[in-house]
């Protein structure tokens, strides 16, 4: 005759930690494992070792180019909601644009491939700081290939 | 949706007078996935609702979206604190 049923305030696990550091990275390695590959081609004549190798260097971008797919579409999915979507409703475009690039980087060995898929994320990771109110600079990254990367102007200590 | 809130407390809810709803109202509805849920009342319109939790340090896929009013939304009467 009476049930007291049981509500919840429903809250998504609030840790609000995302960064696209973490992409530029992989797509950085997949530039820079597209390069070892082409070395190892070029300077070696193939022998059991050589081929081991080039399989692990093949193995290890397809997984970067994974990653960049698994964050991307985290960020887009968790992070981005209709606040940021309606100032910024070019970034679905872009989203699919880096899916599709980063599946290229895994089927082909293509450097231009991991070049243009970095470029997109540096216009993925200045929106992603824009949405939060943090400045963004252009800089060269330290290690191989020193490609451009984009980065947060963060608070000094 | 602390302090409001806690784990434990009961509330007494109806949907005979969901013409009352208004702006900041406790409202209870039902969802598929997560059973019940209890939020305030951001912005109000014939069609839907938003809504916004008291508890500023969290965030729910809830206060992202409308929720619409075709389906039976209970408003809270009566809070009772567990102590």
């Amino acid at each position: 005759m009476f049930k007291i049923n049981k509500v919840q305030a429903h809250c998504d696990i609030p840790c609000k930690v995302y960064d696209p550091s973490v992409i530029q990275y992989s797509a950085l390695s997949i530039v820079r494992f597209i390069d070892l590959m082409n070395e190892e081609i070029n300077d070696a004549e193939m022998n059991s070792s050589n081929i081991a190798q080039l399989s692990r260097l093949v193995t290890v971008k397809e997984q970067h180019a994974k990653e960049v797919k698994n964050e991307v579409s985290t960020i887009w999915g968790d992070y981005f909601k209709e606040p940021q979507i309606s100032k910024h409703p070019e970034i679905h475009q872009l989203v699919h644009e880096i899916m599709q690039l980063a599946s290229k980087c895994k089927q082909e060995t293509r450097r231009e491939n991991g070049v243009e898929l970095l470029k997109k994320i540096n216009k993925f990771t200045e929106i992603f700081w824009e949405t939060k109110g943090i400045q963004t600079e252009k800089k060269y990254a330290p290690y191989p290939p020193e490609l451009v990367i984009v980065c947060p102007i963060l608070k000094s200590v | 949706m602390q302090p409001t809130l806690v784990s434990g407390d009961y509330v007494l809810a109806t949907s005979i007078v969901n013409n009352f709803l208004k702006k900041n109202s406790l409202v209870v509805f039902f969802d598929n996935t997560h059973s019940y849920i209890i939020k305030r009342i951001k912005e109000i319109n014939k069609e839907n609702l938003f809504l916004k939790s008291d508890n500023l340090a969290t965030d729910s896929a809830f206060c992202q979206v409308p929720i619409t009013r075709n389906k039976p939304i209970f408003l809270v009467l009566f809070i009772f604190k567990k102590k």
